[in-house]
């Protein structure tokens, strides 16, 4: 576990090299903020969970960057009206079939491991759009909340209440009769946002028409994720404004805005910062379920949720192996960004950073 | 040091070392500290902040959490039996025993010590229980008569009062009642006093020393106040980074004390009773304990250190009748 | 020699949760005077009202009532780019110095922050605040660290630091040796005194320690339950107290003196400092006085002089 520190540990100093590059004694002014991430990198390679997670984290990560270029067979061909036999193939290992995917086939006759190429880019660039959109709203809101009190702060804290209430599920349904002929509509007349969202998500412009179906169940998330943030934030603030460095802020002169941005913010962060982990996680397995629900994309889009929701139909005769391969992956990354957030919990909190036992090394 | 401990003693600490390991270093928080405390005396740790008092008494009832661990020592404790046992190295459950039963503690911050959800009663009874065969109904009438004794009003309606329904004060004075419920030998205040007001603290002092007088119980007090060292103990131990520097009778540590660093913070307190008074400045900081001064560790702040200062640890030598002194202007004699 | 700060009549009520009508009457009534370039210092016990006294004097908390005039200003109605002027001339250095600096900023970004805010042109940013660094016994090299890596008493001379980098007129101290090592608390005080001198500051001292404040003191106003009960010169107040709880409060401080502390009497203190939400009718000290008449229970005693400069609000001292 050494390693992952030595090496973690050359990437900073890396990074530090740059910055002096850039401006000169960059690193004695920083020297103390490079100790910090020095600690934190050992505190990392410390904690089996957090190298577990972080490397499966990395791994599905490189997946969705590249899966979409490597992906061996494309998406939108129907194999199996020329090729019958590639109809739910099941998983076979040469010799005794040669030619055929070893991990089997879908409905459409396409290698499901290929499928999946695909897939990780479409869960990731969608969870990250729900967390990073979303957290930033709730953040501000609860920071609002939290300073300011009074009825500011029972405005928000009830809608906050009526969106948590909220069955992100029914939202979701309504959106998704609703939003997806517009948004369709939307992409026909700009052409550019179009491309874009397309190549982002790794699918062809062609399929435009599930794109809008991905960005109506996005917009659903985001509406439905913020509550969380807003709540969390709020405890938080709610104590770090009685701190005496906010108060002496305040006596300095400050005005409001600069102390909730420069003194409130950046002190209720990591909790935040830990939620946004394991969100991707949640926001991960929530599309998916939409998708399974067919609120989602549809064929030939291989989205995670929405290609376990086609095989169920031939649940388990014929589609065993294209549950189980799609269900596991999701498992995979559910637990990768679980286990990275419970580690970056311990991390991010100086005090418990600091009192990590120093084996002799 | 004799290993036999003779019929007064109710502890004697040798040689105790603990440490912390962390990721910044070793830090050597207690080196080689001994001290004893006889019966029905008042003995003071007195020190700042890291020398070590808090994380000594901690130590000797095997308090200390990772990254610490007691290096080495021993903690030969009599328990109210007669028996003799090293406490750090006696089994855990003989040692849960012994806690809370014939050693009771007191913390600095009375809030922390109560768990809020519990009552006042629910807590002496479960202190009791732990270590005796009794019935609630009579573990709480020797409460309300404990919680009478520290002087709470109205007990019979405190005993069922939670910790929030009463005042700091009170609070404090509900702990040593129920850090008192088994009638230890040794009580171990750590910084009783300090959060309190100055008339309610002078209420516990009195307190303290009146209960243990009549029950004939030994207290450890530590604080860094000198004020109530002055008031409080029989016997006081000087500590820095870590060490004992000095220990004597506590008339002897306020007038005729050897150890510049006692000198020094004796100078350094101000005293009302003076009219015009210049406070002495200790120049420096306490030492880092991840990496001690060689030699003595009070040496970067002395005015008088010398060369041998730099280099060689002074041994604590005997200047007087019960007064020792590790330092090597001393120690030369 | 007129006053630098004249407080009148000053009121500062909390509400309390659940309840429309119960308030927290913390600083109820106070009349005081500061004179520039003196110490004044405020002792009393927990719910006294010092410290409320100290933030709602610098308009941290809004006074419910009363005035505070500044310079002859009153500064209870001060708004917007005046209000940001009175800023300048008051500052406080807080108890705790452990959460009084913003542990994600450096002490340069501390530092910046109110001579940004207030348009202070200071050429070289890092040759100015080493300089300053200085002035408090700190140097260039503590610039970009981090106050958890400094000491207590390090973190402490940077609040000190923050609050005169101004170069204000008036400082309000709130314990700020309370949390710190006795040896260290020292050195704190030396430098407070010496930064008084040298910047012609006025400071309000408050503590609960009564041979700090002593020390550090011209004059001393001891408070309880939200009112000043006694206010004089320090040696005269702490050797001639007149109030029931100034000799009460006086006789329970520690005295580091094994001899003295033995052969003093004490007042044995009656009962807990009591919670100012229902404060007692009459003179609020009465339920506890070992001499309250019936006067005392139903009619309030003003301040008046018993002897040089020193006044007390007791009826065993009004004579009419």
């Amino acid at each position: 576990m050494n390693y992952i520190y030595k090496l973690l540990s050359k990437i900073i100093d890396g990074y530090a090299y740059l910055r002096d590059r850039i401006s000169a004694g960059w690193s004695s002014r920083n020297s103390s903020r490079i100790r910090e991430w020095k600690l934190m990198a050992y505190a990392f390679s410390k904690s089996r969970i957090g190298v577990l997670g972080g490397f499966i984290v990395a791994v599905v990560v490189i997946l969705a960057i590249i899966g979409p270029a490597i992906a061996w067979e494309p998406y939108w061909e129907y194999r199996s009206v020329l090729n019958p036999e590639l109809w739910l193939h099941p998983p076979c290992l040469p010799p005794s079939c040669s030619g055929l995917p070893a991990f089997g086939t879908d409905e459409w006759g396409r290698d499901i491991v290929a499928m999946s190429m695909y897939g990780f880019r479409i869960s990731l660039v969608i969870s990250l759009f729900v967390v990073l959109l979303g957290a930033p709203l709730g953040i501000f809101l609860g920071l609002l909340a939290g300073y300011r009190g009074g009825w500011v702060d029972e405005i928000v804290m009830r809608l906050t209440d009526i969106f948590i209430a909220f069955p992100g599920l029914i939202l979701a349904i309504a959106f998704a009769s609703v939003l997806p002929k517009r948004i369709r509509d939307f992409l026909e007349a700009y052409p550019a946002i179009r491309d874009f969202l397309s190549a982002l998500f790794g699918l062809r412009p062609q399929e435009y028409g599930q794109l809008a179906a991905l960005v109506s169940v996005w917009v659903a998330m985001v509406l439905v994720w913020w509550p969380g943030y807003a709540r969390i934030v709020r405890g938080s603030v709610l104590s770090v404004r009685e701190l005496p460095f906010v108060e002496a802020a305040r006596l300095l002169g400050i005005p409001e805005s600069k102390i909730l941005f420069k003194h409130i913010l950046p002190n209720v962060l990591s909790p935040v910062i830990v939620m946004m982990t394991f969100d991707l996680a949640t926001a991960t397995l929530f599309a998916a379920a939409l998708s399974f629900l067919g609120l989602g994309p549809q064929e030939p889009v291989p989205e995670l949720g929405f290609m376990i929701s086609k095989a169920a139909t031939y649940f388990p005769e014929r589609s065993w192996h294209v549950v189980i391969y799609y269900g596991t992956i999701l498992l995979f990354i559910a637990l990768g960004w679980n286990l990275l957030g419970d580690s970056l919990r311990d991390i991010l909190d100086p005090r418990t950073r600091r009192a990590i036992e120093f084996k002799g090394e | 040091m004799g290993e036999e401990l003779t019929e007064r003693h109710v502890l004697k600490v040798s040689d105790l070392d603990v440490r912390f390991y962390t990721y910044a270093g070793t830090v050597h928080a207690v080196s080689g500290v001994s001290f004893e405390v006889f019966e029905g005396e008042v003995v003071s740790l007195v020190g700042e902040t890291g020398c070590g008092k808090t994380v000594t008494t901690r130590a000797i009832t095997r308090l200390i959490d990772p990254p610490g661990r007691v290096v080495s020592g021993k903690a030969l404790f009599k328990r109210r039996s007669g028996d003799v046992v090293d406490l750090l190295k006696i089994p855990d459950e003989e040692l849960r025993k012994i806690r809370g039963d014939e050693i009771a503690y007191v913390f600095q911050d009375p809030t922390s010590s109560l768990d809020p959800l519990y009552t006042i009663g629910t807590h002496t009874v479960e202190t009791v229980k732990a270590h005796r065969r009794a019935s609630t109904k009579e573990i709480l009438k020797h409460a309300i008569k404990l919680l009478a004794e520290t002087m709470i009003p109205s007990p019979e309606v405190r005993v069922r009062n939670y910790p929030h329904e009463l005042s700091g004060g009170m609070r404090q004075r509900a702990v040593i009642a129920i850090g008192l419920s088994n009638n230890p030998k040794l009580l171990i205040a750590d910084e009783p006093t300090t959060n309190l007001d100055v008339t309610v603290q002078a209420q516990i002092l009195d307190l303290l020393r009146d209960l243990q007088s009549r029950y004939g119980m030994s207290l450890i007090l530590i604080t860094h106040n000198l004020g109530v060292v002055a008031e409080m103990a029989h016997r006081v131990y000087v500590m820095y980074a870590g060490k004992v520097v000095e220990e004597a009778e506590t008339e002897v540590v306020f007038y005729s004390s050897e150890h510049p660093y006692t000198r020094l913070l004796l100078r350094s307190v101000p005293n009302p009773t003076r009219k015009v008074e210049k406070l002495e400045n200790i120049p420096g900081v306490v030492p880092s304990l991840i990496n001690p001064p060689p030699g003595c560790r009070f040496h970067p702040r002395c005015p008088y250190a010398m060369d041998i200062c730099r280099t060689k640890e002074p041994p604590l030598v005997e200047v007087g009748r019960n007064h020792r002194v590790a330092c090597w202007l001393v120690g030369r004699r | 020699m007129e006053p630098l700060i004249k407080i009148e009549n000053l009121r500062k009520y909390f509400g309390v949760r659940g309840s429309f009508t119960k308030k927290v009457k913390a600083v109820d009534g106070v009349d005081l005077e500061i004179y520039p370039g003196e110490t004044l210092g405020v002792v009393g016990e927990s719910g006294c009202g010092k410290t409320t006294l100290g933030k709602t004097v610098l308009r941290l908390y809004e006074p419910t009532s009363g005035k505070v005039l500044f310079e002859g200003v009153d500064i209870t109605k001060l708004r917007g780019a005046e209000l940001k002027r009175f800023r300048r001339n008051a500052q406080m250095v807080f108890q705790d110095p452990h959460t009084s600096l913003n542990p994600r900023l450096t002490i340069a970004e501390t530092l910046l922050e109110p001579l940004r805010e207030h348009g202070v042109d200071v050429g070289n940013a890092e040759e100015y605040l080493a300089k300053q660094l200085e002035t408090v016994g700190l140097g260039g090299e503590h610039l970009y660290r981090y106050p958890h890596e400094l000491s207590g008493g390090q973190k402490q001379r940077v609040a000190i630091l923050r609050a005169i980098i101004l170069k204000p007129k008036f400082v309000v101290l709130d314990e700020p040796t309370s949390s710190l090592d006795v040896s260290v608390q020292a050195q704190i005080l030396e430098l407070l005194k010496s930064l008084q001198n040298v910047y012609n500051l006025t400071y309000m001292f408050i503590s609960h320690d009564i041979a700090v404040v002593k020390y550090m003191s011209s004059r001393m106003a001891v408070m309880y339950l939200g009112k000043v009960v006694e206010i004089g010169e320090s040696d005269e107040v702490y050797s001639n107290p007149q109030h029931p709880y100034s000799t009460m409060l006086l006789s329970s401080v520690p005295i580091p003196d094994p001899r003295l502390s033995r052969e003093r009497k004490r007042i044995k203190p009656q009962g807990e400092p009591p919670s100012p939400i229902d404060p007692p009718p009459g003179c609020r000290f009465h339920p506890r006085c070992p001499y309250a008449m019936d006067i005392c229970r139903t009619k309030e005693p003003p301040l008046v002089e018993v002897g040089r400069n020193h006044r007390v609000a007791c009826w065993l001292h009004f004579k009419t």
